[in-house]
């Protein structure tokens, strides 16, 4: 909500300065964004007349002006414009003026002597418009500061008004609030009721009286269209940043900024029988005043002649009934619609208007009778015309509920005593009419204040005009107790810092991403989610994997310049399946560049799966992990891996497939990986087994297998054969080459033999052993080695 | 005389011997000189059986004294030799110690959401607050409806929401559908925080369509809108570290709260905006079954990117989600 200053002045006028009431208002909770002021700076351009226009002697583009700036003083002054004539009224800027930094002096142009400017509206800031000399009304007085002409020096005021406050969507109603916390009084002028000239009258009807609480309307009669606007109201709806249209309508305008009623003007004689208030019927049609031609549906409430819609009831006219130019006879509506039946419309229509804004905020239902005389006595004044009688049809308003503050209520929810006296100070200020009795205020809220509905209603009131500065700050003194354990935040830490301690920067990223990221990198056991109104065409789907926006990130990094780059991301997936939507937390990684950072004493490796998975592995610190061949699309097929964690699916870890590599322009190798990371460290709690006093015994085993034999099979394998007194067996070696037949491969294992009761002795170590050589050659065909 | 003279000089003979080895190997070499099977002394005890059993007994001593003396003469200087071996081995290895690590270096790094998101929960459970934690597409009931705002409420045009598509469900544009979730689920008195990811459609240096907002509040039997105030304030002293800052409250709307307020907070010399809070609805409170008669509570939402930016004076919000390495390496 913007408005002039000036304007509210003429209202209600504290005495405190342009800041002071800017900050009150914030305090009191319609925040003031930004004042402007109305008019860039300037002085000592005051209203002149030209008396002679003549050609300069030197130069044939200038012209030498005589002009009247007051009783007998008449100025020389050279112009450029070409719409400088004779009687015209113009903006004079005298020797001495100061325009912005521009200060006006006595000058000599081509050897005539010029004593001041006439100026633009551009020069002085008050429009765009620079194609000539500002020409001002006949009527101004000559010598009168232009500044004062115009009431230039005011200010705009944008107010952020909260949707409960739709009854401060007009100058008296700011200037109520105003008056409630700076306590000074209104100035409130009664409204005006025009002479009735004509008895003529157009019938009104409504259908459903629970969408349309009231509608008033009058005939006006041979009004002159063209006239003009009176500046002061084109000033002031300029000011409101309300485009100016034509009298009737920037009248309309004025009288909905002023009371907050908005209001319609018809054309009498495009309209025809009388007017019927009715939700509209499936595939009616109307071609509103903004050029679009509607298909309504049933929930749209509409104004209707005798040949259908003329009008969205609350939100635009039609264009067949407007007034235009030619337009002589009016027919004025004043109504109140529900806001139940307009709220949310605009999303439906896609637009919203001012009147709509505010029916849906609603409308002081006793404001319409009042609000169509104060416009058509404004109509009368500028366009002149003949006015007939109000014609009304309305249900009952509805009675405002009483409401009770209790003070003890109100000081246990303030947390402080405020007493009795400051709140029924602050109950008279906003004008609340209440009644005290026995420590309980009860209230009869105005028809306007549709926020006030229950205790805590009034107490916001009370604090609020009493000031929330008085709000003392109280620490809690409740006694403590203890939290509960969040397990997910344990592990997310846990997560972060394995991954961080292992050189990956963490990052955080759109949750919505690229079609084409979803498809190349996303899980494909979901359904991509969709948005409905993506913030652009481009994030327009919900990421089922983190990859896309990961690979994006490096690609960010690499077209810097980086050239070893780690980074991972702890976040929500969004994935579905059966039209179920689930959102597991997700860590994936990428990897880019060396293994280590380039340092002395050793190669630089770029990274590979091993690498990543290693990572990975470490995680998942000796519980049971399966890496299965993965068949990810966005993988390498023979560099990727599924992992299974305890017998559930837990993630991935490959590279990633070379084919998208070159899509993307990554110049190497990445790895990357996916943790799901719920419940993965969900374990039985340990139990404390007794340590064996005698010695382990380790001992390598050496096998020769096929070559394309999976290690990580006959690893698990052997660890779950539970040969007696075998602890573990880890991989330690993979050989190729000398000595080893082609299509083979020589392993070697290590394997921790300890048995709690006693040493093993030789011949027990080699029968298990031997144990271990014959299950590896029967499930593997595994020979020893020599 | 004369023997003895020759034992003294077999020992002064066998230290000059073992004085020139250095090596173990030459020490050897010089030991059987003297303590080997044709050694000096060797040879002195072999003559003894030739010698009257009185003389052998005397002679045996001195010869004896003197091998003791040979012994420890090269035990000494074996010693020594093992010493010296050490000490070029070890001034053998000796590196430049200024040359960096090896293998992992400490280049990770938290992101500055992260670390100001651990500070708070930190803080606030110190102050008795659980962490809970919820989903991000979220239902236009716990979202809006059962936050007093129903279909259509003016106040959802304060929020631009997003929705998917073929399903009727929201991301939540805020983080107080988990006061409705932990409320249905427990009975007070309670506190708790919940942080999380929130959307809305908006996009400029100040403002992005995905940011972070953390969520309080506390139900209990009286806890009041100065308390709020109170410990918004103290929070906000500890997370900054600074005892200076101060609160200030101004009137505001949400219609799941009243009274409401926007919270300032006085930072070096100007007011900031950090969220939003005030006094739970008791429509919110008796939609989800409690007695606003005997108990109130109050609830706030914080920005944390704005605590992020405030604390680590970055000025545009979008470098928290570029991922760019030069600027998230900087945060620890």
């Amino acid at each position: 909500m913007k408005f002039s200053e000036n304007w509210l002045r003429t209202i209600c006028n504290p005495k405190v300065n342009t800041h002071e009431l800017s900050h009150a208002l914030t305090m009191a909770g319609l925040e003031v964004e930004e004042i402007l002021p109305a008019c860039k700076p300037f002085s000592k351009v005051v209203v002149g007349q030209v008396l002679t226009v003549s050609q300069h002697p030197k130069a044939d583009r200038l012209k030498v002006c005589e002009i009247m700036v007051g009783e007998n003083t008449n100025l020389s002054i050279i112009c450029g414009a070409a719409n400088v004539i004779p009687q015209m009224k113009v903006a004079c800027a005298l020797v001495g003026a100061k325009l912005g930094s521009t200060k006006i002096k006595q000058a000599k142009l081509r050897e005539v002597e010029s004593f001041g400017m006439l100026c633009s509206e551009k020069e002085l800031g008050i429009s765009d418009k620079d194609d000539g000399i500002w020409h001002l009304p006949e009527d101004a007085a000559i010598g009168i500061d232009i500044r004062e002409y115009y009431d230039l020096d005011d200010n705009i005021f944008s107010l952020k008004l909260t949707p409960n406050r739709g009854d401060c969507l007009s100058l008296h109603g700011i200037a109520r609030e105003v008056s409630a916390i700076t306590n000074t009084p209104l100035t409130l002028n009664e409204v005006e009721h025009p002479a009735i000239l004509v008895d003529d009258v157009f019938p009104v009807k409504i259908e459903d009286k629970s969408a349309c609480l009231k509608y008033s309307g009058r005939i006006i009669r041979n009004i002159n269209s063209n006239a003009q606007t009176p500046d002061y109201i084109l000033q002031r709806l300029s000011r409101a940043g309300v485009r100016t249209i034509s009298a009737v309508v920037d009248l309309t305008n004025y009288v909905m900024l002023e009371v907050g009623q908005p209001m319609h003007a018809f054309d009498l004689d495009k309209l025809r029988g009388g007017i019927t208030v009715r939700f509209a019927e499936n595939g009616e049609k109307i071609d509103l005043l903004n050029g679009q031609l509607l298909e309504l549906s049933s929930d749209m409430l509409t104004i209707n002649d005798l040949n259908g819609p003329v009008a969205l009831a609350g939100i635009m006219g039609g264009e067949e009934s407007s007034v235009t130019q030619k337009t002589s006879n009016l027919f004025l509506e004043s109504a109140c619609f529900s806001s139940e039946i307009l709220a949310g419309k605009w999303r439906k229509l896609g637009f919203s208007t001012d009147a709509l804004f505010r029916y849906e905020r609603g409308v002081d239902p006793s404001l319409g009778e009042s609000a169509l005389n104060r416009l058509s006595a404004l109509i009368i004044l500028v366009c002149g015309g003949e006015c007939g009688p109000i014609v009304s049809e309305s249900a009952a308003i509805p009675d405002r509920k009483e409401v009770t503050l209790r003070v003890d209520k109100c000081e246990k929810v303030l947390g402080f005593t405020i007493g009795n006296k400051r709140i029924a100070d602050a109950l008279e200020r906003l004008n609340l009419p209440a009644t005290e009795k026995s420590g309980k205020f009860h209230v009869k809220p105005p028809l306007y204040r549709f926020d006030i509905e229950c205790e805590e209603d009034l107490i916001e009131e009370v604090a609020r005009v009493d000031g929330y500065d008085n709000l003392p700050a109280i620490p809690p003194n409740r006694g403590l107790g203890f939290v509960a354990i969040n397990q997910k935040r344990i592990d997310e830490k846990k997560i972060r810092n394995h991954f961080i301690s292992r050189e990956y920067s963490e990052v955080i990223t759109y949750s919505f991403v690229e079609s084409q990221w979803e498809e190349d990198f996303g899980d494909a056991s979901t359904k991509p989610i969709f948005l409905k109104n993506p913030i652009s065409t481009h994030l327009k789907v919900m990421r089922s994997s983190l990859i896309g926006s990961l690979i994006n990130g490096l690609k960010f990094n690499i077209n810097r310049y980086q050239e070893r780059i780690r980074i991972f991301e702890i976040s929500r997936v969004f994935r579905q399946k059966d039209n179920e939507i689930y959102q597991p937390y997700c860590c994936s990684g990428v990897s880019f560049g060396g293994v280590h950072k380039g340092q002395w004493g050793q190669e630089t490796k770029p990274v590979d799966y091993f690498d990543i998975k290693a990572d990975f592995e470490s995680i998942l610190s000796g519980q049971d992990s399966v890496f299965k061949s993965s068949e990810r699309n966005a993988l390498h097929p023979g560099r990727s891996a599924d992992v299974e964690c305890n017998g559930k699916h837990i993630g991935w870890v490959g590279e990633l497939h070379p084919r998208l590599l070159t899509k993307y322009e990554i110049p190497s190798n990445v790895v990357a990986f996916e943790l799901l990371i719920e419940g993965i460290f969900d374990r039985e709690k340990p139990i404390f087994k007794e340590i064996s006093k005698f010695p382990s015994v380790v001992r390598d085993l050496a096998v020769v297998v096929e070559e394309k034999q999976a290690v990580g099979e006959m690893l698990s394998y052997l660890n779950q054969l539970k040969v007696n007194s075998v602890e573990k067996v880890d991989l330690f070696d993979v050989y190729l080459g000398k000595g080893i037949d082609k299509g083979l491969k020589g392993l070697a294992f290590r394997v921790l033999l300890q048995d709690t009761n006693k040493t093993l002795s030789d011949t027990e170590i080699d029968e298990v052993i031997g144990e271990l050589f014959e299950a590896l050659e029967e499930a593997f065909s595994a020979k020893p080695r020599r | 005389m004369r023997s003895r003279l020759k034992l003294e000089n077999i020992l002064s003979q066998a230290r000059g011997l073992f004085a020139s080895a250095n090596d173990g190997h030459s020490l050897d070499q010089a030991k059987s000189r003297f303590l080997g099977k044709t050694g000096l002394i060797t040879e002195q005890l072999k003559q003894l059986k030739n010698l009257t059993p009185n003389d052998r007994v005397s002679k045996g001593k001195e010869i004896n004294h003197i091998k003791q003396c040979i012994e420890e003469e090269l035990q000494l200087r074996k010693n020594q030799i093992k010493e010296d071996e050490l000490a070029k081995k070890i001034n053998d290895s000796n590196v430049d110690i200024t040359l960096p690590g090896r293998g992992i270096s400490h280049e990770g790094s938290f992101h500055p959401i992260t670390i100001t998101l651990d500070r708070i929960t930190e803080l606030f459970n110190s102050m008795g607050f659980s962490t809970i934690d919820g989903p991000e597409i979220e239902s236009d009931y716990y979202n809006f409806s059962a936050l007093n705002q129903p279909d259509n409420h003016p106040a959802r045009s304060m929020h631009d929401t997003f929705y998917l598509l073929n399903h009727d469900l929201l991301l939540r544009t805020h983080t107080s559908p988990m006061q409705i979730r932990h409320m249905e689920k427990f009975s007070p008195p309670f506190r708790i925080i919940s942080p999380g990811r929130v959307y809305r459609v908006d996009s400029d240096a100040t403002h992005s369509p995905m940011f972070h907002q953390l969520e309080g509040l506390w139900v209990d039997e009286d806890v009041s809108f100065s308390n709020l105030k109170g410990l918004t304030r103290d929070f906000l002293r500890a997370f900054f570290e600074k005892d200076d800052i101060e609160v200030r409250f101004r009137p505001s709307y949400f219609p799941f709260t009243e009274p409401s307020a926007e919270m300032d907070m006085l930072f070096e010399g100007s007011w900031l905006e950090i969220g939003g809070c005030g006094m739970v609805h008791p429509k919110v409170l008796k939609n989800v079954g409690y007695d606003t008669e005997k108990c109130q509570a109050f609830a706030f939402g914080m920005g944390l990117d704005r605590l992020a930016m405030i604390r680590y004076k970055v000025e545009d919000l979008r470098l928290f989600f570029e991922s760019d390495i030069r600027f998230l390496k900087q945060f620890f």
